[in-house]
């Protein structure tokens, strides 16, 4: 098992009552409501938090990039890689993921994530996605084409990694005469390539055939991860080789503190901050950002598996949306849904919605010197 | 109802496409393009033009059962195509209507090919762009919000039956389809092709321009602005009426259509 930190870096600051009042926090959610003078110590205690992940012994960090939400307030994620690229030394910088089809041109995201690695003598992981629904709407990019821009950005981005230049590129989206982008990344062929998906079909076949790592992205109920990550160790086999545990990976939120119940008690109101005023929105698909074929399969999943559905904290343990719990349940709980589900990578999300800085920095000790070591004694990592 | 006039669904191939039409009536042949709602199977209205006209009404390539919408990108390419289709069709002069979407789509062809149209009959049309009175977002919309946008009666009955609040899962499928071509076309710039204004000069037929006075979608600002930039044009505004005077003022509608064509 390897150990990851996620931070979405929401924004902890709306009010009490905003769900009253507003329907979302994407798209609509007046920028008002930021605040920059708060934000300094905001963005500067998640910073802390992701270098201490260093000093803890995580294998590494995962940033990833949103816009225009309270969601996560992490626009270029790009950015806080660079941050965090010189305060550590020996972790994974993991960007999961850059949204190809919001950049034009795509050389933008092949010349900073080989900046990065270069920079970081290799500990660059690239993450690449589609982006968020939402995102659409706030950028104006045509998300009946999404997939499209998506699939052409990186067939760019991976020649410029492994290919010489000047070429040019002449696709449908993009057309660019001289490609030829400096630096080129460190890691070869090219830095380890990180998909996180909800579960579309089209998704994990992609992934098991390019031998990338697939990211099972979180509040989903356990046993949609069991399906989609069984479905992706199939995919891989009709590719002719059977995925190892390291590539998959779990995105979830933990919390540990002492006892069960005061985990719940110091946890749960953050829980609710996230899912009453930070969720809401999450789902918006613009028209033809998915086919109406899989908007029917992700809606079924939704309605059933979806955290947002969950009323009551006994739904929210049974269903393993978090895991939450004194050293010993959450070790307990980590062990049985890795053999359960099988995945090589643990993308830890330990600040949650509003949750102040000292009880993500306490809840972080707690997991890393109680729980991490002894999931590496049960689970151990494969070579690489 | 008596008088009724049959109505048929038949396929042609036009390049490749396999294009669903509805088709029905007799006399002078009136070609109607159909919004972003996809009115392209029977409905009331097509029955009153049918007692006047020979009615061809296609679904646009990507709605209902039309294929083809791979190869189209823009609205360039839809009227690229459309020409095609009048040629298959052999309509080399055609009375032409289009609403919403469709009126739009009728005028990127009659900037173009203006002498393919004997007549031309724009209904609260998008296509072009008015920054003093922006179009509102027709997108990522609830059912009810939808029928808030489109009517100006959003309780009648008429229009709880077109816009569901749960649809059936076939009437759902339709919708999506619909308005994922809608957004392939129209996305950004949104419902409008920022060169056609200056080319509407293009079009010389007899043009008649019928808004519904309240329309939430395409404010009767853009009913004037086509008005004044169309040379040889009218505008009538119906009262009492949304964005689809197709559904919601039928007789005034149909009225005001007839009278306009069969005019000398």
């Amino acid at each position: 098992m390897k150990f990851f930190l996620f931070h979405l870096m929401p924004w902890p600051h709306l009010p009490e009552d905003f769900e009253k009042h507003h329907k979302t926090s994407w798209i609509w959610c007046s920028n008002s409501f930021y605040d920059p003078q708060k934000g300094h110590q905001v963005y500067n205690d998640y910073l802390d938090q992701l270098e201490a992940a260093e000093k803890l012994g995580f294998d590494g960090v995962c940033v990833n990039e949103h816009h225009q939400t309270a969601y996560g307030h992490m626009p270029s994620p790009n950015i806080i890689a660079a941050a965090l690229a010189r305060r550590t030394e020996k972790i994974k910088i993991a960007i999961i993921g850059n949204a190809l089809p919001l950049y034009d041109p795509p050389q933008r995201v092949a010349e900073e994530i080989a900046m990065l690695d270069v920079i970081t003598n290799g500990r660059i992981i690239s993450g690449q996605v589609v982006g968020g629904g939402p995102e659409y709407y706030s950028f104006g990019i045509n998300p009946a084409f999404a997939r499209e821009r998506f699939y052409e950005a990186h067939e760019l981005i991976m020649r410029i990694w492994t290919e010489d230049g000047p070429f040019s590129h002449y696709g449908k989206h993009f057309k660019i005469k001289y490609v030829n982008s400096w630096p080129k990344p460190l890691q070869k062929p090219h830095p380890p390539i990180w998909i996180p998906g909800a579960g579309s079909l089209e998704t994990m076949d992609w992934v098991a055939k390019k031998r990338y790592a697939f990211m099972g992205i979180p509040y989903f109920h356990i046993d949609t991860f069991r399906k989609n990550f069984d479905y992706f160790r199939e995919a891989t086999e009709k590719n002719g080789y059977t995925a190892k545990p390291s590539q998959l990976g779990w995105l979830v939120p933990i919390y540990v503190a002492e006892t069960d119940d005061q985990a719940r008690k110091e946890f749960e109101p953050h829980l609710w901050y996230f899912i009453k005023k930070l969720l809401k929105g999450l789902t918006i698909i613009p028209p033809g950002y998915t086919s109406a074929k899989s908007i029917a399969k992700i809606w079924g999943d939704a309605q059933k598996h979806f955290i947002e559905k969950v009323e009551t904290w006994k739904e929210l343990m049974a269903g393993g949306y978090a895991i939450v719990g004194s050293p010993e349940t959450v070790c307990e709980k980590l062990i049985n849904y890795s053999k359960d589900i099988g995945f090589g990578n643990l993308l830890s999300i330990m600040q949650f919605g509003d949750m102040p800085h000292e009880k993500a920095m306490r809840s972080m000790s707690l997991f890393a010197q109680e729980v991490m070591p002894k999931l590496r004694q049960a689970l151990p990592a494969e070579e690489n | 109802m008596i008088n009724q006039v049959d109505l048929s669904i038949d396929f042609v191939d036009i390049r490749g496409k396999n294009i669903q039409v509805l088709k029905g009536g007799e006399g002078e042949t009136l070609l109607y393009l159909h919004s972003a709602g996809g009115e392209t199977f029977p409905l009331p209205f097509h029955q009153a033009l049918a007692k006047h006209f020979s009615l061809i009404a296609p679904a646009h390539p990507g709605f209902d059962r039309s294929t083809g919408i791979e190869k189209i990108n823009d609205i360039e390419d839809l009227a690229f195509y459309y020409v095609e289709f009048l040629d298959a069709m052999k309509l080399d002069k055609v009375n032409i209507a289009g609403t919403s979407l469709g009126g739009w789509l009728a005028m990127e062809l009659a900037v173009r090919w203006p002498d393919r149209f004997k007549k031309i009959v724009l209904v609260d049309a998008v296509g072009i762009w008015l920054t003093e009175s922006p179009m509102a977002e027709m997108f990522g919309l609830e059912p009810s919000e939808l029928r808030e946008l489109c009517f100006y009666d959003p309780q009648s009955e008429i229009a709880q039956a077109l816009i569901q609040d749960q649809p059936s899962q076939e009437m759902l499928f339709l919708i999506l389809k619909g308005l994922e071509t809608t957004a392939r076309l129209a996305w950004n710039p949104y419902l409008h092709n920022p060169k056609l204004h200056d080319r509407l000069y293009r079009i010389n037929s007899p043009t008649l321009i019928i808004w519904g006075e309240h329309d939430k979608l395409v404010p009767l600002a853009y009913g004037q602005a086509l008005n004044k930039a169309i040379a040889n044009s009218k505008l009538e505004v119906i009262k009492e009426c949304g964005h689809m005077p197709i559904f919601e003022k039928i007789p005034e509608f149909v009225e005001l259509l007839v009278n306009f064509i069969k005019s000398n």
